[in-house]
């Protein structure tokens, strides 16, 4: 019995892509609060989709050196985000629109650029759907780097973020730096969709970001709630997720979605009424 | 993430001060040329119907939409760096099922001018139940704000204009959707504000005739301004109502009836 759960981790890569994905699950379920809660998840999705560009002219410049795909992905989230936040206030379209016109031509421009290598449909199911069982010692870092990053800024700014997202008409009274703060959180989502990239893949990144805030919201009374429930369900469905994953032979990143999302049903089984089940 | 501090008073100078302001949204015009002045402390209620820009006039005074010309002051200076500016938003634009408690959301007046690693003192603490208890909420602070009624609610976003210290209370339809004693209950808690000046957008004429000396009738531009019994006369209202107010002479005075229903919720920003 206790095989089951220490075997996997005598591989030192499994231990890598428990520790990956822990990374990326707990991070996107922090900043995926203020998704949820600011209805950007469409936005959220056009970001993980947009990276591909980015990482294709990564992965043909550093021939197939991850970190570099790591920063080129970076690179084009962030750029992304501030090209959808530019289009949706310049022009005449509605928001939604701009977003998904930019999603859609950065979709194709990556497919294209990787369609230029040989062993195309390899590569592209990399990405798109996610390899932890591949990440290196020296990715990690760059994950731990990143998360770390997220964790400090959202420790730091958690009462303006919580305000700009409960009412940006006050913050403006206030005199708060609503757009910059605003920008912030977009490249929060980016650094999050580059995180979850070796994890879950441009794919499934919704659902990292999505998912588990989800059910926290629907169980908790406070955003700190939400944010704790969060958290502990998307590290919950990390874990399992590779354990599934390991014994089962399913891929990883489906295996963590899946828990994930196997969870928000419970959640939304239980809960009639907010804070019927925790009064937190 | 540098801010500019508040601003300072100009000793003497009117609460409000609108010259000629005009918006435009794209190709709309939202508000035409209007010029008002706004003693400290005093009251006004701006009546009009949807769509005459009511919401737009107090976002122009709250700094939150810049005219497109016309100048607008606030103690004699432009109103984007005030900090004792509180707008009360419509009861619509609020996300009533965000998870947050009536006491978080008033302790977020108190985040004014303060930079990101400074915590809520034990004075910030102490200024919200002091807001609390003033709106007679205290009871209630730890409900989530789905559990609150609707005069609760407005009581609520007062609370928390208290404890941003606000002196200029922007006020926008709070009386919709409450019933006449919660609304004469609610106008009492403003009327009783110390050294508040308050400008507060709404329907109920009736409301307005007997709680504020000073109402606004807008339609767009300002179709006339002064003491109720000035104001609110057939011709006035013909103009700001236009064709779906009809005027009936009965024993005991002129009848206003409205033909249509209350027109669906406030289509103005």
């Amino acid at each position: 019995m206790i095989e089951f759960f220490t075997e996997p981790f005598s591989y030192p890569f499994m231990v890598r892509a428990l520790l990956a994905a822990v990374l990326a699950s707990a991070a996107c379920a922090v900043v995926g609060t203020y998704v949820v809660l600011r209805g950007m998840a469409f936005m959220g999705d056009a970001l993980a989709h947009s990276i591909l560009p980015g990482v294709a002219v990564g992965y043909l410049l550093g021939r197939g050196e991850r970190t570099v795909v790591l920063w080129w992905a970076l690179g084009t989230a962030v750029a992304s985000a501030l090209a959808m936040g530019a289009v949706a206030r310049r022009g005449r379209l509605r928001e939604d629109t701009a977003i998904g016109i930019v999603l859609a031509a950065m979709f194709a421009l990556g497919i294209a650029l990787i369609s230029t290598t040989r062993g195309y449909a390899v590569d592209l199911a990399h990405f798109l759907f996610g390899n932890v069982l591949a990440v290196r010692p020296h990715d990690l870092w760059v994950m731990v780097g990143l998360g770390g990053a997220v964790f400090l800024t959202v420790a730091l700014l958690q009462r303006e973020l919580l305000l700009i997202s409960f009412d940006p008409v006050l913050a403006r009274t206030l005199r708060l730096p609503v757009r910059a703060l605003h920008n912030l959180l977009l490249l929060m989502v980016a650094a999050t969709v580059v995180l979850s990239l070796q994890v879950v893949g441009v794919a499934l990144t919704l659902a990292l970001l999505v998912t588990p805030p989800a059910t926290g919201y629907l169980l908790a009374r406070r955003v700190r709630t939400m944010m704790a429930l969060g958290v502990a369900s998307g590290l919950l469905s990390a874990v399992s997720g590779i354990y599934i994953s390991y014994h089962a032979g399913i891929a990883t990143g489906p295996a963590i979605v899946l828990v994930a999302t196997a969870l928000f049903l419970i959640a939304l089984g239980c809960s009639r009424k907010r804070g019927s089940v925790l009064p937190l | 993430m540098r801010r500019k501090g508040p601003v300072d008073h100009v000793p003497g100078s009117p609460a409000v001060e609108m010259l000629a302001v005009t918006v435009h949204y794209q190709r709309t015009v939202a508000l035409d040329r209007v010029t008002m002045h706004l003693p400290s402390g005093g009251h006004i209620a701006v009546l009009g119907p949807n769509g005459a820009g009511k919401s737009t006039l107090l976002k122009v005074v709250a700094g939150v939409v810049s005219p497109t010309s016309g100048e607008v002051r606030v103690h004699g200076r432009g109103p984007q760096r005030h900090t004792c500016i509180a707008y009360l938003p419509q009861r619509s634009a609020v996300d009533w099922s965000f998870p947050i408690t009536v006491r978080e959301v008033v302790a977020m007046g108190r985040m004014g001018g303060l930079p990101p690693w400074r915590r809520a003192s034990a004075h910030d603490r102490a200024r919200v139940e002091e807001s609390l208890a003033q709106v007679g909420l205290s009871e209630l602070a730890n409900r989530h704000i789905g559990e609150l009624s609707g005069g609760q609610e407005q009581r609520m976003f007062l609370a928390r204009a208290l404890a941003q210290r606000a002196q200029l209370f922007l006020m926008d339809e709070p009386l919709a959707g409450l019933d006449v004693g919660t609304q004469r209950e609610l106008l009492r808690l403003v009327r009783e504000l110390p050294h508040a000046t308050v400008i507060v957008a709404m329907h109920e004429l009736g409301m307005a005739q007997e709680s504020f000396p000073q109402v606004m009738l807008l339609n767009t531009g300002i179709v006339a301004a002064g003491p109720p019994e000035s104001v609110f006369i057939p011709e006035y209202l013909a103009q700001a109502y236009g064709r779906t107010l009809q005027f009936v002479r009965s024993a005991e005075g002129t009848l206003a009836v409205s033909d249509s229903c209350r027109p669906p919720e406030d289509a103005d920003r």
